[in-house]
C-alpha cells in the first residue's frame, strides 16, 4: 500500500505545482487560436498536440488544473462547513433539533445527486463559481452524518461535562471541544470528497453544463475532443488521463490520511 | 519443590516509531509446581508482556530478542507454532482482565466452552455437554444447565470471569496465568473469584502466575512474590518475607502506600462547623428501559432512589458503593449536569434544582476519574486550566496570576503551560484536572473516583495533595469511590450506596467497625486487607 500512497501524494503535489506556476509551465499562450496548426499530433513543439482551433493542448490543460483544484477545494469547503455545523449541532443537542436536521439530510440523500445538480444547473448560468456552490450544497450529507456520529461519542466525554460544570455555554462547547475533536476522522472524508467533486465538475463540463469555453477545464476539453476523436485521439486521451490520475491521487492521499488517523490499519 | 517453568534472561523489545525500546530487560525467574507466584508492579512495568510471551501471543510490534522459556525442559520459544498450539490450553492457559471482550457475544456459554473440547478432538458430542456442565459446577455456578444456554451479555462481570476460568481449566493445564483477573470487578465479586481460584489450585494441582497491582490480593493468594519495575525484577521473595522485611526501597514504598490506604485512619475534620453547605432532598433519577427496534419504553431503571444527604462545610464526605450503584449519576445531579426526576438540591440554603447560576456553578466543581478522558486532547494546559475563568471577567494579567497561583498549588510547573495533555503523565493530568476545578475558587469539590485509574504510588501522592489543598483553601469535599480503604483514609463521614439507595450513613469509625446494614458488612468483609506481618512464617 505504501508506494501507492506515495505515488498519489506525488501526483497531487505535481498538480499543485502545475496550478500555481501555470504561466511558467505552459509552453504557449493557452487561448491563442491558430487555425493553421489545428489538430497537430504531439511533437516537440506541442508536447500534447493541438486542438481543433490550433491551441496548444498542454498549456490549456495546465491552466485547467487551476479550475479543477479550485472547484475541488471550494466545493468541499462549502460542503464541509455545512456538514460540520449541521452534524455537530444535530449530535450535540439531540432531540427535536437532531430530528429536524437528520430528516432534512435524509431528504437530500433521497435525490440522485447528479440529477439534482443537473436540474439546478438548468436554472443558473453555468460558471466556475456557480458550479462550485452547487456541488458544495449537494454533497454535505455524508459529512454531516459522519460528524454527528462522532459527536454522539464526544458529547459524553468528561471534558465536555467539566466545561458545562464550569458554566460554559453550549455554543462555546460545540466550537471549542466538539468540532476540533470530531474533525480528524472527517478530514479523510474531505479528501475523498475532493476527488468526487472533481469528477462531478468534469462530468458537468463534458455535458456542456459546467465550465464554459474559453475557460479551459479538463471536462470541456474532453467534450471538444469527442467531435474530433477519429482524427485527433490526443485531444480526448490526455484530459481523460489527467482526470483519472487526479481522482486516483486524491483517493490515495485520503487512504494515507486514514491510516495516519487510525494506526490500526497500518500493516 | 520441583520447577515447572523457568524463564531465563528474557528480553522483549517493542518497535516504536522506528526505534526499539525494551519492555522487559533480561529477567529470569522460576515457577515451582503447585505454587502461586504473584507478580506486582505498576502499569508499564512489563508484567503483562512477560505473561503474553510465555503464551507466545505477543503482538506483531513486539519482539523477543533473547532468552529462553523452559516448560518441563522444553524451550517454548524455539518450538514450532503447531506444537505451541498444543501447549496453550493443555499445558499453560491464561485469563485476562476484561472477561467480556474475551467471550464471543453470539455464542452461548456452553457452546464456547464445548468448542475447546471439539477443537482438541477429545470427546464425542454427548460427552462434551456433560463435561461442560461439570466444569460450570466447578466454578460455582448454582444452575449449570441454565448458564450453559446463556449468552455472555446475560451474565454479570463476575459470572463472565468464572466462565473464562472454566474455559482456561477445561483441558487440565499445569499452569494458569491470571492477568489482573479481578481488577475490573467489584470487591465482593473479587473475593469470590479469588476463592474459586484457590480451590481450583488445590483440586487440580495448578501452578499459577498471578499478575496484579494490588498488594492486598497478593497477601491473600500468593506463595511467592516478584516485584517488577521498568521491565526489571526489583525484588523476589516469599510472601511473608516480602511483606515483613522488604529489601528494596521501591518495594518498601509500594507496601507503605498500600498499608496507608488500607489501614489509614481518618484525620479529624479541620473545621468542625455545623453549617450545611450542600443538601440533597429526596432526589430520584430514572432512565427509560427501551426494548425492540421501535424503542418502546417497557419500564424505568431507577439509578438514584429517594436519596437525601447533607454535606457540612469543611468536611470530607465519602460516598462509597460498587459499580452501577448510582454514585456517578448522583454526582452529575449534584452538579446540575443531569436533572433529577424529583427532589430538591440546596446549596448554601438556596434551592438550585432548576437553575444553576454561574455563581453557583463556580462554587462547586468536579474532578473525574479518568484524566485521559477529562482533558480535551487538542487544548494546551494553560487554556484547560483557565477554561472556567471566563465567568470571573478578568483582564489578561490577573488570569496569568491565577494560572501561576493554581499551578503552584497543585505542584505543576508554570513552564509547562503550553504543553498538550498527552505530554503529561497520568498523575500530572489529574493535577491539571484539579487545577482547572480550583481556578474558579470553588467551595465544594466533587471528586468522582479521582485516583482509581492511577498507580498506587501516584494515588497516594494525589490523596496527599487533596488533603493539603483542603486545609489551605478551606474546601469541602464529596469524595466518591468504590475503594473502601481510600474512603477510610480521607473521609470524615461515609455514605454507603447500593442500587440507588443510601443504605448506611455515619462516621468512618461507626461504618467500618460497627456496620449496621448487611450490605455494608458484606462490603467491608470482602476487602483484601494488607495486614502487617511480623516475622516470617
Amino acid at each position: 500500500m505504501k508506494p501507492l500512497i506515495t505515488f498519489g501524494f506525488i501526483l497531487i503535489a505535481a498538480l499543485f505545482v502545475a496550478a500555481v506556476f501555470a504561466p511558467f509551465i505552459a509552453t504557449h499562450d493557452h487561448t491563442a487560436i491558430n487555425i493553421k496548426e489545428a489538430y497537430l499530433p504531439p511533437s516537440a513543439s506541442h508536447i500534447f498536440g493541438t486542438d481543433s482551433l490550433g491551441r496548444d493542448l498542454f498549456s490549456r490543460m495546465v491552466y485547467a488544473s487551476r479550475v479543477v483544484l479550485m472547484t475541488g477545494f471550494v466545493a468541499v469547503g462549502i460542503a464541509a462547513v455545512i456538514g460540520v455545523v449541521l452534524g455537530s449541532f444535530s449530535g450535540y443537542f439531540g432531540g427535536a433539533i437532531d430530528s429536524v436536521i437528520m430528516r432534512f439530510t435524509d431528504m437530500m440523500l433521497c435525490f440522485p445527486v447528479f440529477f439534482l445538480i443537473l436540474s439546478v444547473v438548468a436554472f443558473v448560468t453555468p460558471g466556475i463559481l456557480n458550479i462550485m456552490v452547487i456541488i458544495g450544497c449537494t454533497s454535505w450529507m455524508g459529512i454531516a452524518r459522519l460528524i454527528r456520529a462522532e459527536v454522539l461519542t464526544l458529547r459524553t466525554k468528561d471534558y465536555v461535562l467539566a466545561a458545562k460544570a464550569l458554566g460554559r455555554s453550549n455554543v462555546y462547547i460545540v466550537f471549542r471541544h466538539i468540532i476540533p475533536n470530531g474533525l480528524g476522522p472527517a478530514l479523510v472524508n474531505f479528501v475523498f470528497g475532493i476527488a468526487g467533486a472533481i469528477l462531478v465538475e468534469s462530468a458537468l463540463s463534458f455535458l456542456g453544463l459546467g465550465i464554459q469555453p474559453p475557460d479551459p477545464s479538463w471536462g470541456n476539453i474532453l467534450l471538444e475532443g469527442k467531435s474530433g476523436m477519429g482524427v485527433a485521439w490526443w485531444v480526448s486521451v490526455f484530459p481523460g488521463l489527467a482526470i483519472f490520475f487526479t481522482a486516483f491521487g486524491f483517493n490515495m492521499l485520503g487512504e494515507g490520511l486514514k491510516q495516519f488517523f487510525n494506526p490500526r490499519l497500518k500493516r | 519443590m520441583k520447577k515447572i517453568l523457568e524463564v531465563e534472561n528474557l528480553r522483549i523489545s517493542y518497535l516504536n516509531n522506528g526505534s526499539r525500546t525494551d519492555a522487559v530487560k533480561d529477567i529470569s525467574f522460576i515457577l515451582n509446581e503447585n505454587e502461586v507466584l504473584g507478580v506486582v508492579g505498576e502499569s508499564g512495568s512489563g508484567k503483562t508482556v512477560t505473561a503474553l510471551s510465555i503464551m507466545r501471543i505477543l503482538s506483531h510490534e513486539a519482539n523477543i530478542s533473547s532468552g529462553r522459556i523452559l516448560f518441563e525442559g522444553k524451550d517454548l520459544l524455539s518450538i514450532c507454532e503447531k506444537d505451541m498450539e498444543n501447549v496453550r490450553g493443555r499445558n499453560i492457559s491464561m485469563i485476562f482482565q476484561e472477561p467480556f471482550s474475551c467471550l464471543n457475544p453470539v455464542m452461548t456459554v456452553g457452546e464456547q466452552i464445548g468448542e475447546i473440547y471439539r477443537f482438541h478432538e477429545l470427546s464425542a458430542g454427548c460427552e462434551i455437554k456433560k463435561q461442560v456442565l461439570q466444569l460450570l459446577e466447578k466454578v460455582k455456578f448454582a444452575m449449570p444447565e441454565k448458564t450453559y444456554d446463556s449468552y455472555p451479555h446475560m451474565l454479570s462481570g463476575g459470572e463472565r470471569q468464572r466462565v473464562m476460568i472454566a474455559m482456561s481449566v477445561a483441558l487440565d493445564p499445569r499452569i494458569l496465568i491470571a492477568d489482573e483477573p479481578t481488577t475490573a470487578l467489584d470487591v465482593t465479586v473479587q473475593a469470590e473469584i479469588l476463592r474459586i481460584l484457590c480451590e481450583l489450585k488445590k483440586e487440580c494441582g495448578l501452578s499459577m502466575i498471578f499478575i496484579t497491582h494490588d498488594l492486598g490480593i497478593i497477601s491473600k493468594i500468593a506463595d511467592r512474590v516478584m516485584v517488577m519495575k521498568d521491565g526489571k525484577i526489583v525484588e523476589e521473595n516469599t510472601k511473608s518475607g516480602l511483606l515483613s522485611k522488604p529489601k528494596e526501597e521501591y518495594t518498601k514504598r509500594l507496601i507503605s502506600a498500600a498499608m496507608h490506604l488500607s489501614s489509614g485512619a481518618a484525620e479529624t475534620a479541620g473545621e468542625n462547623s455545623n453549617a450545611v453547605i450542600f443538601e440533597a432532598r429526596n432526589v430520584t433519577k430514572s432512565f427509560p428501559i427501551e426494548k425492540g427496534i421501535l424503542r418502546k419504553e417497557t419500564g424505568r431503571f431507577y439509578a438514584v432512589k429517594n436519596v437525601s444527604f447533607a454535606v457540612r462545610k469543611g468536611v470530607t464526605a465519602g460516598l462509597v458503593g460498587q459499580s452501577g450503584c448510582g454514585k456517578s449519576t448522583l454526582a452529575k445531579i449534584i452538579l446540575g449536569l443531569e436533572k433529577p426526576d424529583s427532589g430538591q438540591i440546596l446549596f448554601e440554603g438556596g434551592d438550585i434544582t432548576n437553575f444553576y447560576s454561574r455563581r453557583v456553578r463556580g462554587m462547586m466543581q468536579i474532578v473525574f476519574q479518568d484524566p485521559f478522558n477529562s482533558l480535551n486532547p487538542g487544548m494546551r494546559m494553560r487554556d484547560i486550566v483557565l477554561e472556567g475563568t471566563h465567568m470571573l471577567k478578568l483582564d489578561a494579567g490577573s488570569r496569568e496570576d491565577i494560572l501561576r497561583d493554581v499551578l503552584g498549588k497543585v505542584r505543576l510547573s508554570y513552564n509547562d503551560r503550553f504543553k498538550f495533555p498527552h505530554q503529561f503523565s497520568g498523575g500530572q493530568r489529574q493535577r491539571i484536572a484539579i487545577a482547572r476545578a480550583l481556578a474558579v475558587r470553588p467551595s465544594l469539590l466533587v471528586l468522582d473516583e479521582p485516583v482509581s485509574s492511577l498507580d498506587v504510588l501516584i494515588q497516594q501522592d494525589i490523596i496527599a495533595l487533596l488533603k493539603k489543598l483542603k486545609t489551605e483553601m478551606g474546601l469541602t469535599y464529596l469524595f466518591i469511590s468504590h475503594d473502601l480503604g481510600l474512603i477510610k483514609e480521607i473521609a470524615d463521614e461515609v455514605y454507603v450506596m447500593n442500587e440507588g439507595i443510601i443504605v448506611e450513613h455515619g462516621t468512618v469509625e461507626d461504618v467500618y467497625y460497627k456496620p449496621k446494614d448487611t450490605y455494608t458488612k458484606k462490603l467491608i468483609e470482602s476487602v483484601p486487607v494488607l495486614t502487617k506481618l511480623t516475622g516470617g512464617k
